[in-house]
């Protein structure tokens, strides 16, 4: 090929990079920090004894994983103004996506880990006289929470590459400042390929210590 | 105290701490007890036997209503386990509130076939998790009668140590500590002995027979025919979900008048005197 790479232009633009990475953190911090105070509990009542507890929580869940997030983000942005006259600013309309979006799979973690405990420790605890809460708190969450843990860093992994999205509607993360850059300087091949070893660099560590953890979790079990 | 006497007027038998009456339940289609009637008294020990699948597991659990039953009712101390109603209204019966349901619970102690200690905590957090998060016990009360039963059951050196370290013959121990460290009234024992290696049998059984000589009232479920025999007042054989037979240990083990009791018992004491 008698293409010649010119990866000086990733030197000499790096501000811009950093600035869209920032962003990039900024979004994906917050909206995982969204989904887990909405996944954890959403979890817990999907588990629910009451079914008028189960069902709205199925609902949410079913309802964000079986749509696009970008179908969320582009919702959020575009119709729900129409509806409500709520508008968000483009940034804040993406940690929201996200972080519901994202909520939906965290519940599905937390039910998940739920279920791998035990049933005979419900039972334990349900016969020194323990009500489903407390049971849930001291004796099924804690065991739930290290069974947890795996699938929570990966989903982590998972919503910093989601963030991407947000360059949809032109919310300055990494891949708009990129696009932006590549813009101007004509240089796609090396802007793209730099980024794709970014987003590898700061999301493999996570899918490693995830799969790390999830051996470690085995052998002890 | 005397035993019941049937000629006082009031409330049938205040003496019966456990009354079980026309019990049923079902999983779907299959029957898994069909008519069952028992009673136990204070200071009674019960020994269950009968092969596996006769429901004697499920006849445990509804007891203290972790397996809510059909119909029919279990009576605890003069109060209805599980149910606000004593009769169905209209082909549902009302759950009592959970609150009455836990309160019940605490005064009856049940010991699983796998412990179910808690893996998170140590022996000690596991026995006083109970009589502090539930009875409202102070803390340092409760270890102190955590420390009396571990030393009972013979596990003081244990007592900072997680379950997992444990045998599982000390794992049981611990677990019957921890059902004790409630203070119940009634023990129920879920086949305390059958996930056990052959060699851990005994510790538990002698830690069981310490407490039939403490006079604790027991529900056994069981698969030892000669620990039934030797410690049980009165011994119950179920098959199929229904009470066969029942009497003190020598009519049931020596002289039973019912024929699926005689096959069951020359085909469980063969095998017994084989191993």
């Amino acid at each position: 090929m008698g293409y010649s790479w010119q990866f000086h232009v990733i030197s000499q633009y790096w501000p811009v990079f950093l600035r869209g990475a920032m962003v990039t953190l900024q979004i994906t911090l917050i909206a995982a920090a969204i989904g887990l105070v909405i996944g954890v509990p959403l979890g817990v009542a999907r588990e629910a004894q009451s079914k008028w507890i189960r069902l709205p929580a199925t609902i949410y869940v079913e309802l964000f994983r079986a749509t696009p997030a970008l179908i969320q983000i582009v919702w959020i942005y575009y119709c729900l103004p129409i509806f409500t006259g709520i508008q968000f600013e483009a940034k804040t309309t993406v940690i929201i996506a996200l972080g519901a979006h994202t909520g939906a799979y965290i519940a599905e973690i937390v039910r998940a880990g739920i279920n791998a405990v035990d049933k005979g420790q419900l039972m334990a605890a349900r016969a020194i006289g323990m009500s489903y809460r407390l049971a849930l708190r001291r004796i099924i969450l804690p065991q739930a929470a290290q069974k947890m843990i795996p699938p929570l860093i990966n989903e982590f992994a998972n919503l910093m590459k989601l963030s991407t999205l947000a360059s949809t509607i032109a919310v300055y993360e990494l891949l708009q400042e990129s696009n932006n850059l590549i813009a101007s300087t004509y240089r796609p091949l090396e802007i793209y390929t730099f980024l794709a070893v970014v987003f590898f660099a700061v999301t493999f560590p996570w899918i490693w210590l995830s799969r790390r953890l999830e051996m470690r979790l085995q052998k002890s079990s | 105290m005397s035993r019941i006497d049937k000629t006082q007027a009031g409330p049938a038998a205040v003496n019966d701490m456990l009354t079980l009456s026309g019990l049923k339940k079902a999983y779907g289609k299959l029957d898994v007890l069909r008519n069952i009637d028992l009673t136990v008294q204070a200071g009674e020990v019960i020994a269950i036997i009968g092969p596996s699948g006769s429901g004697k597991s499920t006849l445990l659990k509804c007891i203290n209503f972790l397996e809510p039953y059909d119909s029919g009712s279990v009576i605890f101390n003069g109060k209805l386990v599980g149910y606000a109603q004593s009769k169905p209204v209209s082909g549902k019966r009302k759950l009592a509130p959970d609150h009455v349901i836990n309160h019940l619970r605490t005064q009856m102690g049940m010991v699983f076939q796998s412990f179910n200690l808690f893996p998170h905590m140590t022996i000690l957090e596991n026995i006083i998790e109970g009589p502090t998060r539930v009875l409202g016990i102070a803390k340092a009360e409760a270890i102190a009668y955590a420390e009396q039963l571990l030393a009972q059951v013979g596990l003081s050196d244990k007592r900072d140590v997680k379950p997992t370290r444990l045998s599982g013959g000390q794992q049981q121990r611990a677990a019957i500590a921890r059902a004790l460290a409630m203070r119940p009234q009634l023990m129920l024992f879920d086949e305390p002995t059958s996930a056990l290696d052959p060699e851990l049998v005994g510790e538990v059984l002698t830690t069981i027979r310490d407490l039939v000589k403490q006079g604790m009232t027991m529900i056994i479920v069981t698969h030892e025919m000669h620990f039934a025999r030797e410690v049980a007042t009165r011994v119950i054989f179920m098959a199929d979900g229904e009470i066969i037979e029942q009497g003190s240990p020598e009519h049931v083990f020596v002289k039973p008048t019912q024929s699926r009791t005689q096959e069951f018992l020359s085909r469980v004491l063969t095998t017994h005197t084989a191993l």
